[in-house]
């Protein structure tokens, strides 16, 4: 009986990739469909006439500044400015964060002592640090890093510390009873317990990360999509706003599908 | 019925010895006696089975054996020793396999060996064995996700073996399983046993299974031992012998009476 749930199981896994290969192509057709549709809705709105022409522009408005901000090397610089204060703010804020989760997760006499002031730090509205940031450290990358940080590394800390928690209680007695040391607890069972919430962190933190930044772009910066956003925005060119906006979306689901490229990679079949 | 105790017995073909426990539990209406004045010898070799509905003590007697509970009167030794100290010679299989859903069955397995610090290859060995033992060979490299119910309890019985622990406690350990598979498991079960002479402390609400495994059964009431029973089968066993027969037939209903009086 064993053997036949097996093999039945084995065949289903041989069948799987061509069949899930077509289910993706599928859904990636279906989802293009949406896309377009979505197209198609936005350039009929915007023929109709029922949005203010201060403010309403067409797709291909958008797509051509698009075009031109590319190639006049304005996009580029500000690009990169951008994903590289998100990549330095997530990454630190994510060490940060999850050390600290870690250690309140561990160490919950220290988190009752803590949790009050954690909570209302995070509560508080970050924007409102931006200008202390741009004082402290000038109009720069590090005033960008900082208030993305700022935003990113409770999210780490909350989720790893909700990790460290949440070990199966049956997993706890199993280990109990095996007389597990303290180090093999640490490394063995909370470790790898609370890797899938730092995951679900990291999602969230990265993608936070670069709202992080683009804020504290709008607020005031040299270089940086947010700071053309501002400017655009300034001169009532629309069209560069909705253009840096849906290039914005953009790397925001580059960022997400390689955060959820690198989990596959590092979690495999562990399929939780 | 009672088991005569001597103190400092050492090991005498006593592999455990629970005398006179009271456990108490504090509750919000109050406290409640788990285990009410318990005596009772885990004989080595033996497989034992205890039996009760639920609330009746009989996992509370398994928890204090491991140590997870403190007895709030009376003595608990195991292999002469207190509880807590005996637990590198304890393995403890519950109705949720627990197992650990990063690590591969194969890797499942080795856990308990690698807690305790068995060199990697030894371990490995020793695992791929206990997995072939229990029929998954061709699954070492799947996840529990990957496996079904029966599975994952085979794997935790392999985990719960491989370290070849002088003492098994199974709390339900095949409750959630078919009739079929609980079968097979059984079957595996007393092989392994009857190879390695373990002693095994068996917690069922099952009564069938209870018959069909056990050397003796404590039948569980209220906090108490409420009477003891002898099997006398030879083995192996099958169920369905076992159900037709006339004396395994009495005991059952006897038990059953038991359970069902106030």
């Amino acid at each position: 009986m064993v053997a036949a749930a097996g093999s039945s199981g084995l065949k289903g896994k041989a069948g799987r990739p061509s069949h899930r290969n077509g289910a993706r192509l599928k859904r990636l057709a279906g989802q293009i469909g949406v896309g377009i549709a979505f197209l198609a809705l936005w350039q009929l709105v915007y023929m109709s006439g029922v949005v203010k022409p201060l403010i309403s522009r067409s797709p291909g408005q958008v797509f051509w500044f698009f075009v031109q901000i590319a190639t006049d090397g304005t996009l580029l610089p500000a690009l990169y400015s951008t994903v590289e204060a998100t990549v330095v703010a997530f990454v630190l804020a994510s060490f940060v964060g999850v050390v600290i989760g870690i250690g309140l997760g561990l160490f919950p006499k220290v988190e009752e002592l803590l949790d009050p002031y954690i909570s209302a730090f995070n509560a508080m509205p970050r924007i409102a640090f931006a200008p202390v940031f741009i004082l402290l450290f000038g109009v720069s990358q590090a005033a960008k890093i900082a208030l993305a940080f700022s935003v990113v590394v409770f999210i780490l800390m909350v989720n790893a510390r909700a990790g460290i928690r949440t070990v199966d209680r049956d997993i706890r007695l199993m280990v109990t009873v095996m007389n597990i040391s303290k180090r093999d607890m640490f490394m063995k069972i909370l470790l790898p317990s609370a890797v899938p919430s730092i995951f679900a962190g990291l999602r969230l933190g990265i993608i936070y990360s670069l709202l992080g930044v683009v804020t504290s772009e709008i607020l005031a910066s040299r270089v940086g999509l947010g700071q053309l956003i501002a400017g655009y925005a300034g001169t009532f060119q629309l069209e560069g706003v909705y253009a840096v906006c849906i290039v914005l979306a953009v790397i925001a689901s580059l960022l997400n599908a390689g955060m959820a490229l690198l989990e596959r990679y590092l979690l495999g079949a562990r399929a939780l | 019925m009672a088991p005569s105790i001597s103190p400092a017995a050492g090991t005498d073909g006593v592999a455990a010895r629970i005398s006179d426990v009271v456990m108490e539990f504090q509750t919000t209406s109050g406290p409640v006696r788990g285990l009410d004045d318990v005596s009772l010898e885990l004989r080595e070799g033996e497989f034992l089975v205890l039996v009760g509905r639920s609330g009746s003590g009989k996992t509370t007697a398994l928890n204090v054996l491991a140590g997870l509970h403190t007895a709030t009167m009376g003595e608990v030794s195991v292999l002469a020793q207190p509880p807590v100290a005996a637990r590198p010679q304890l393995g403890y299989m519950f109705a949720r396999d627990a197992l650990l859903p990063w690590r591969t069955a194969l890797k499942n397995v080795e856990f308990g060996l690698e807690v305790r610090g068995f060199a990697k290859s030894e371990r490995r060995a020793l695992a791929r064995d206990y997995l072939d033992l229990v029929g998954l060979k061709r699954f070492a490299d799947n996840y529990p996700s990957q496996l079904s119910q029966g599975q994952r309890q085979r794997v935790a019985l392999a985990r719960t073996w491989a370290p070849s622990p002088k003492i098994l406690l199974m709390d339900e350990p095949f409750s959630a399983l078919d009739a079929q598979t609980r079968e097979s498991l059984h079957e595996e079960l007393v092989r392994m046993w009857a190879a390695d002479k373990k002693s095994v402390v068996f917690v069922t609400h099952d009564l069938n299974e209870a018959i069909t495994l056990s050397d003796r059964i404590l039948v569980f009431k209220d906090g108490k031992i409420a009477k003891e029973f002898s099997i006398p089968f030879a083995r192996p066993r099958d169920l369905v012998d076992i159900t037709a027969d006339r004396t395994a037939r009495d005991i059952y209903h006897e038990i059953r009476q038991l359970l069902y009086q106030h």
